[in-house]
């Protein structure tokens, strides 16, 4: 495993010497910078470089206080090397689709819009919420979105259907109070 | 006589029983033809990923059991394995190690989970396909199972067993007894399942050629676990990225030629076959290896209880486990793969500086990505083959909305 990682990262840094700012094992982690360098990148991995490669996972994290707010981790699979890859890179808030190259991106990249209101241009088949509810504002794991939300949800017998309101929490617990002085934001 | 016909919208779910739970399925028909289902997921999102990131490392595993509540062991187990390769390149190494008893019965209860999934797997199937029998006897397999759960854990389902650093307590005398009669028994009825259905004419003329799944396609959309190895290919993370015990011991990985229904059925039957040979394998080893099931050090798991009031040290890692939970010391970013009864699970975490909690938790849930290949193999299929195709889809709402 280590051994064909290090080859593929070989290759990899002899392709794009500049790319390679960081580079662990386990998955081999590559992390990207230039937007243009990144779709090169993405599409020699599925096509050309070893061996074809899948998109096994596709996440984001939200840092608020970088001004490129959203890291993007793309996790690419090898079923013939057995060699994860993921590439990171990090975005203001919009970012290239996948869509065209990974069957299974469209999914994927629902998810991250759902969640972290990251959108995707060129190649979407078709981006809209897939895990919050129907009508559902805001970017739940944004790290300025609070763990109790801002609506809750009932069902109102004069109107014979589910209604939301703005959220009333009688106390904070100490639990998310302690959390938030936890994350510093310098 | 003139007819106009149109295209049919139909809502398949969420409350239809066949839809395992909550799938609301838009189905969009011509006549009887399905010309596009849009699976619509998320009705119990329950925000996962967001609560972990409120807990310590050790508060957030029981959210692992909860995502799939039908074989909860493995998922947990995963978790357990990436905070594991978080502490791996400590100064403490050999103090962190996992001791091998930890691993045999880790092995040993993946496997009867495996077994819990798969009977659920496939019983459900066959309820939703029509038969009704090997769904009654199946049960009663999994309420034995769920017993083994409870003898060691305490808890039939949330069990809370694995956890980083080993497991929570060693297994009761009897309890490999017990098992290896189980195992016994479980092989004949599986026979009596098998007898059921494998031959039977109605369950062939449903699953066979329905649903076909193709390698390319399955690669490409992500799928795993016996969605893919039904269609023929060798992926078995147990195999291919040998975590535990798998590789010490002797078995084999099924996979299927065609790559429909009833090739995913089979799969899974002798998966459990597969499961049963590995249990009798753990239980020969657990019958000979002896020693600790937790690490030693400190930093990982709670400290014997006797050892609190004569050692300083003890009671600083009690203090420090139960106020800050596990202390990250690796700069990996912290990453374990196995495989789940239902495919891979990776669980990929995001550490923070200074701080006790995760700054993101990803969980990659394989039922996801099997939920999403839906629209493809069930096109041009007629809305009957829907329920048989989801079926063996192996579907749980707890991992894919998370």
């Amino acid at each position: 495993m280590d051994k064909r990682c290090a080859r593929l990262e070989l290759t990899v840094a002899n392709l794009f010497p500049k790319l390679l700012s960081s580079v662990f094992f386990d998955p081999l982690t590559v992390l990207v910078d230039r937007g243009s360098d990144f779709k090169n990148l993405i599409f020699l991995l599925k096509h050309s470089l070893l061996t074809k490669m899948f998109l096994n996972d596709f996440t984001a994290s939200d840092h608020p206080y970088l001004v490129r707010r959203f890291e993007l981790r793309y996790q690419l699979l090898s079923y013939l090397m057995n060699v994860r890859f993921s590439l990171q890179r990090r975005i203001y808030s919009r970012a290239y689709s996948v869509d065209n190259l990974f069957a299974s991106a469209n999914w994927l990249e629902r998810e991250v819009w759902d969640m972290f209101g990251v959108i995707f241009i060129k190649n979407t088949k078709e981006i809209r919420r897939i895990l919050t509810d129907y009508g559902f504002q805001g970017f739940p794991l944004r790290k300025d979105f609070p763990v109790t939300g801002f609506f809750q949800v009932r069902y109102s017998e004069k109107k014979k259907r589910l209604i939301y309101f703005p959220l009333k929490v009688a106390e904070v617990s100490s639990k998310i109070a302690r959390n938030v002085d936890n994350t510093n934001f310098e | 006589m003139d007819f106009s016909v149109k295209n049919f919208t139909l809502n398949f779910g969420p409350q239809h029983p066949a839809a395992h739970g909550v799938l609301r399925l838009v189905l969009k028909l011509s006549g009887e033809e399905i010309l596009r289902a849009d699976p619509h997921i998320g009705l119990l999102h329950r925000g996962t990923e967001k609560l972990m990131e409120q807990k310590t490392y050790v508060q957030a595993l029981p959210y692992l059991d909860r995502l799939d509540y039908v074989s909860m062991m493995a998922y947990e187990h995963t978790y357990s394995l990436a905070i594991e390769s978080l502490i791996k390149t400590n100064k403490l190494y050999n103090r962190m190690m996992i001791p091998i008893r930890a691993k045999v019965i880790r092995t040993l209860f993946l496997e009867l989970t495996r077994l819990l999934n798969h009977l659920m797997a496939v019983t459900t199937h066959a309820l939703d396909v029509g038969a009704l029998t090997p769904f009654l006897w199946g049960f009663e397999e999994r309420e034995r199972l769920m017993e083994f759960y409870e003898r060691v854990s305490g808890a039939r389902m949330h069990a809370a067993y694995i956890r980083p650093g080993g497991v929570t307590m060693d297994i009761p005398d009897d309890l490999l007894d017990d098992i290896s009669a189980f195992n016994a028994s479980f092989a004949y009825r599986l026979n009596e399942i098998e007898e059921m259905l494998t031959n039977n004419r109605i369950w062939r003329q449903r699953l066979v050629n329905v649903g076909v799944l193709p390698l390319d396609t399955a690669k490409d959309f992500g799928c795993s676990g016996p969605m893919l190895r039904g269609s023929g290919l060798v992926w078995d993370m147990r195999k291919v990225y040998p975590y535990d015990m798998y590789k010490h011991y002797d078995w084999m990985v099924p996979v299927g030629s065609v790559g429909d229904c009833f090739d995913r059925f089979l799969v899974r039957v002798e998966e459990m076959r597969q499961s049963i040979n590995i249990v009798n394998q753990a239980i020969h080893d657990l019958r000979v290896i002896t020693g600790p099931i937790k690490v030693r050090s400190g930093k990982l798991k709670r400290p014997y209880r006797s050892t609190l009031k004569f050692s300083m040290e003890s009671l600083i890692h009690h203090f420090r486990f139960f106020s800050k939970g596990v202390t990250p010391i690796s700069e990996n970013r912290p990453f374990a793969v196995t495989e789940a009864p239902k495919g891979e699970f990776s669980v990929d975490l995001e550490v923070q500086d200074n701080t006790y909690t995760f700054y993101r938790a990803r969980l990659r849930a394989p039922g996801f990505f099997h939920m999403q290949v839906l629209d493809t193999i069930s096109t041009s299929h007629l809305i009957a083959d829907i329920v048989t195709i989801i079926g063996s889809q192996d579907l749980v709402f707890g991992e894919i909305d998370r």
